[in-house]
């Protein structure tokens, strides 16, 4: 502080030297405030973020329609032997304003605080014969957790304008794209991993150009393109939909960028090595009404075409790294075959079988699978998946239904029974309990029961 | 009635016999109760289609549902209908719990695509998901369809004359065919005696069970055509109710070709 002073010529008069003192003083807390964000990034994204919102997008948006939720969650369950109770409270902001007949732009705003437990054991999510090498390697204490930790976060999840000319339909920024039919996986959906326990929930953006244009009556073509630092990076999506009738057909093709991070061999040199894969999606989706009932088929084939980045061969590695992905030169299936009726009394009831040709086999699961499953990387852990689902509307404000999710290969299973209650046009509060059934190293297994109870009230 | 519109001189020079065969078609194309004679049940039920589904319809409507424990809910949306009940596309615009979301219903209800907003997903459904309740009311999606696909799906017979809030009205019986996929097995509309516009339909389930009624009230004449301001309908075992009503209708719009498609949901 006395440094600046003695830079600083100071003012003759009391008064204006009261006031270039004040002014010093706050260029001074400035300079510092800025000084420690440049130290603590993170800690600069609030106001950053206040400030963009204040000067940039207040003004558009106070002639928006402005609504959104709150939603609080707590969640409950027991993995192996350690118990974790954590939740979250969580603001969601939507802003949208048509300036023109043919022009949208919407913005969503999200704000997530997370309470209890927030640093998970990963050791506690998987099984015990995995965590053999760990625990005796002289490199790693038994017991040091790997762990990760929730982050409160606010961030912009969505902002994107919509365009109309004629037929073509032009949406331009972080957006959600949700492609395919499967309810609860997606083999053609390269933008996004659905989370099966909780398949309608909403997915964060994705920051690109989409362009829709139906051709005739029955032909709608789409292209989307994800930008990333190059075009080999960049994602690239495009469909033909048919739709005629009772029957809905889809082509697609990607191409996409999955970058993996799995552990090096020998666990002498143990660290996190990451390697890139490039991957070409080609697949088809159908949808078809056979006297009432709903059949869907999603069906992607997945071809592996290396980056020229450094590529782990794990021939000699020991069962527990040993990489699955090079099995077929990295090319792989996966499909989905779902089925739904509506009883007369309203019953819903869905099934859905899933084949991941991207997932372990049977009794092969292998560290670095958890790696990738955990991180989003792959769908499933394993590779033959099934999930059934009931629904029942009991009353006017409450649906009661049950809900399991089936590892085929290891033959474990949760069983999930939930009740959504309404009240009014804008409280919704669900109640899900979960029970994990199977061997205590499988995967539905090693989560012996759970429990989550979501509130959410729009306005 | 297509003579008023004839060339008195255009006749001329005409045969006579030509004259009196064109006479008889338009004679025999004009509906019954108009001959002054006793209409016949299928008469009458092309009369119910043609006035309950104007070739196409733009409005805003609200959804009011009260359960039976008194708990009120209300929706509103903009709703838009082609090819005389063929297709109908509803957006959400309250509350906020559903604003934006979609349905495209085509082919008579047949298919119905639904759009959630929140997570920018279409999802087409089976065609019995109209068996389920429209947004937790007391309609399904088969009641909101056109009432075209009676004329197909259910064999109509003429019910009583009877008096109903003090109107005297027609009875029209409709039974689902053996083929179709519907979630009645009666349906009764009483036709008022004055115009045979419907006031009151009464749907039976598959145990021939009387479940709810549907009320048609405040009929105005909008754009020459009858629309009733009110449309409620009361189930009488779950005693809840839903009353759907227009804040603003036209008849008076037209609709771009394969306007009514999946893509025109998230629009």
């Amino acid at each position: 502080m006395k440094k600046v002073k003695m830079r600083h010529k100071i003012p003759t008069g009391e008064k204006r030297s009261l006031l270039r003192k004040e002014q010093i003083l706050s260029a001074v807390k400035v300079f510092l405030r800025f000084h420690y964000f440049a130290k603590n990034p993170a800690a600069a994204t609030l106001p950053i973020f206040l400030l963009f919102i204040n000067t940039l997008l207040f003004p558009t948006l106070l002639k928006a329609d402005c609504f959104g939720y709150f939603e609080s969650e707590g969640d409950g369950l027991q993995s192996k032997s350690s118990e974790y109770l954590f939740g979250y409270h969580k603001l969601r902001l939507d802003f949208q304003t048509q300036p023109e007949a043919n022009l949208k732009i919407s913005a969503n705003l999200t704000a997530k605080k997370y309470w209890g437990k927030r640093t998970m054991n990963l050791m506690d999510f998987l099984p015990d014969k995995l965590l053999e090498p760990f625990l005796n390697s002289s490199f790693m204490y038994p017991g040091e957790p790997l762990s990760f930790t929730m982050a409160d976060t606010i961030y912009l999840d969505n902002f994107y304008l919509d365009a109309y000319a004629g037929n073509l339909h032009l949406t331009l920024g972080r957006q959600q794209i949700s492609p395919g039919v499967g309810y609860a996986w997606n083999p053609t959906d390269i933008f996004n991993r659905k989370d099966p326990m909780d398949p309608t929930y909403e997915q964060s953006g994705a920051d690109a150009i989409a362009l829709e244009l139906p051709v005739g009556a029955y032909l709608t073509l789409s292209a989307i393109l994800q930008p990333k630092e190059s075009w080999d990076t960049t994602v690239r999506y495009g469909k033909g939909k048919f739709s005629f009738s009772a029957f809905d057909f889809s082509l697609v093709y990607g191409y996409f960028q999955r970058l993996f991070t799995h552990l090096e061999w020998p666990l002498i040199f143990m660290g996190m090595t990451e390697s890139v894969q490039n991957r070409e999606l080609l697949g088809f989706s159908f949808f078809t009404d056979l006297a009432g009932l709903g059949f869907w088929l999603e069906a992607a084939r997945c071809y592996n075409r290396l980056a020229g980045y450094q590529y782990f061969d794990f021939s000699d590695a020991n069962r527990f790294y040993e990489d699955p992905y090079l099995a077929n030169d990295g090319h792989y299936w996966q499909l989905l075959i779902g089925a739904d009726y509506t009883s007369n009394s309203s019953l819903h009831i869905l099934a859905e079988y899933f084949y991941n040709g991207f997932g372990s086999k049977k009794d092969q699961v292998n560290f670095n699978h958890y790696l990738d499953y955990l991180d989003g990387k792959t769908l499933t852990l394993n590779q033959n998946y099934l999930f059934l689902s009931l629904l029942y509307p009991w009353g006017d404000s409450v649906t009661a239904g049950i809900f399991t999710l089936a590892n085929l290969d290891d033959q474990s299973f949760l069983l999930n029974p939930q009740l959504i209650f309404q009240s009014g046009n804008n409280l919704e509060l669900s109640l899900m309990l979960s029970a994990g059934l199977g061997n205590a190293e499988s995967e539905m297994g090693l989560q012996k029961y759970g429990g989550r109870l979501r509130l959410r009230a729009w306005f | 009635m297509k003579t008023n519109c004839i060339n008195r001189e255009k006749l001329v020079g005409i045969p006579l016999g030509r004259i009196i065969l064109l006479l008889f078609f338009v004679w025999a194309a004009i509906p019954g109760q108009l001959q002054g004679a006793e209409p016949d049940a299928a008469a009458l039920l092309d009369h119910v289609i043609f006035t309950m589904n104007p070739e196409n319809v733009k409005a805003i409507m609200t959804q009011t549902i009260t359960s039976s424990s008194g708990d009120e809910r209300t929706f509103r949306y903009e709703s838009e209908s082609g090819g005389a009940g063929e297709f109908s596309l509803m957006r959400y615009l309250e509350p906020s719990r559903v604003k934006g979301n979609a349905l495209l219903l085509t082919d008579f209800t047949d298919n119905i695509w639904s759009y959630n907003a929140r997570t920018n997903r279409v999802r087409r459904l089976a065609s019995n998901a109209k068996k389920m309740k429209f947004e937790g009311s007391d309609f399904t999606y088969e009641d909101m369809g056109s009432a075209k696909v009676w004329k197909e799906d259910f064999t109509v017979s003429m019910g009583e004359k009877d008096r109903l809030q003090s109107e005297l009205c027609q009875q029209l019986i409709l039974q689902p065919k053996a083929r179709a996929n519907s979630s009645y097995s009666k349906i009764i509309l009483w036709l008022r005696e004055t115009d045979h516009f419907p006031i009151q339909l009464d749907y039976y389930d598959k145990n021939e069970t009387f479940l709810k009624s549907l009320y048609l009230e405040d009929i105005r004449l909008v754009e020459g055509v009858l629309t009733p301001f009110t449309m409620r309908m009361h189930h009488h075992l779950e005693n809840s109710e839903t009353v759907m009503g227009y804040e603003s209708v036209t008849y008076d719009v037209n609709f771009p070709k394969n306007y009514f498609r999946e893509g025109n949901l998230k629009k």
